[in-house]
């Protein structure tokens, strides 16, 4: 599956006769799932919002895969669909609830704390509150470039910044982050 | 997205944050992945729109050649029994007990009348049915004066 970059990807699924487009399809989800859940389920924390959410982004894609003009590299197209979807959800479930900003990040604090299935020891808790704790642009860049370790040029494409924002955004994030775990 | 030894070096700041896995902490269900591009499949086959009924799609032209079709044969229809029906002669539709009836004839004007008499030619009424109408039905006097000397 590795051996097929996003081009031929891309040539397949666009193929006339129409026959590859299921193949290819089935191998790009296969290729991106775990980047883009993980990605997702950051925002989200929960898993079943993840699961709904990454779905919809791959469906999209689906959609719209054929319009996608290659200006931008197909993980960053991805995960702009997927950021997209992500912070819409959370938008949705403010507006639905009537509640305020604090309330959902507070409503996700508490999925992260009785969360069963969050791994590692209490540290790893801690950190991933802290997080939590950063404001949600803030910790969208943390986490594309903590975990995901994405160039500051390909986060510029997914969330419409600068790179010297992000840089600087990314640094503060880090001074944050470093505080709260340490207690500081 | 390649190891990037910059990343690291951001971190020279956060000996915590650098010391600690970046692997994520969050867990799924057993097999989830191999199960997550199936998923996606359904969804996509179950969302697909389905196949519309051709009926459906010829409906509106269908409608619409359909009123044209009955607006022009109405018109047709109405305009050729409309024509069959007009009278050739006023006389079939209106007799004259019904013009008596309406009191058409008090309404015409006697001068009128009077003129036309002297303009057409006799009729097959003889003279004293005429005198006895006049009598009937004129003011004497009035006819004295309106006699011509």
């Amino acid at each position: 599956m590795s051996e097929y970059s996003d081009s031929e990807l891309l040539a397949r699924f666009r193929e006339p006769d129409g026959n590859g487009r299921h193949y290819a399809f089935n191998l790009l989800v296969k290729k991106y799932q775990q980047k883009i859940y993980y990605h997702i389920r950051r925002i989200v924390v929960d898993h079943d919002d993840a699961n709904d959410l990454v779905q919809n982004t791959f469906i999209k894609v689906w959609h719209h895969l054929d319009q996608f003009r290659e200006d931008s590299q197909l993980y960053t197209w991805l995960y702009r669909i997927a950021t997209n979807e992500s912070l819409g959800f959370l938008k949705q479930k403010k507006k639905r609830f009537f509640l305020p900003l604090v309330d959902v990040e507070k409503e996700l604090y508490n999925k992260l704390t009785h969360s069963v299935s969050i791994d590692g020891d209490q540290l790893e808790l801690k950190l991933q509150q802290a997080i939590l704790s950063l404001p949600e642009k803030q910790r969208l860049v943390f986490n594309l470039r903590y975990y995901d370790e994405m160039k500051y040029e390909e986060m510029s494409e997914v969330l419409g910044t600068s790179v010297g924002a992000l840089k600087a955004s990314y640094h503060h994030a880090v001074n944050k982050v470093e505080k709260f775990i340490t207690g500081n | 997205m390649n190891y990037q030894p910059e990343a690291d070096q951001e971190l020279n700041d956060a000996p915590l944050l650098r010391q600690m896995s970046r692997k994520s902490p969050y867990t799924t269900p057993d097999g989830y992945f191999d199960m997550l591009s199936s998923e996606i499949q359904d969804k996509l086959q179950a969302s697909k729109p389905r196949a519309t009924p051709k009926i459906l799609v010829l409906r509106p032209a269908f409608l619409i050649t359909s009123l044209i079709i009955m607006v022009i044969s109405l018109g047709i229809y109405f305009k050729t029994t409309e024509k069959s029906q007009q009278p050739t002669q006023l006389s079939e539709i209106v007799t004259y007990d019904d013009l008596l009836e309406s009191g058409y004839y008090s309404e015409i004007d006697e001068t009128l009348l009077s003129e036309s008499l002297a303009t057409t030619t006799p009729s097959d009424k003889s003279d004293k049915q005429m005198e006895d109408y006049l009598l009937n039905n004129s003011d004497e006097n009035q006819l004295l004066n309106e006699l011509p000397l």
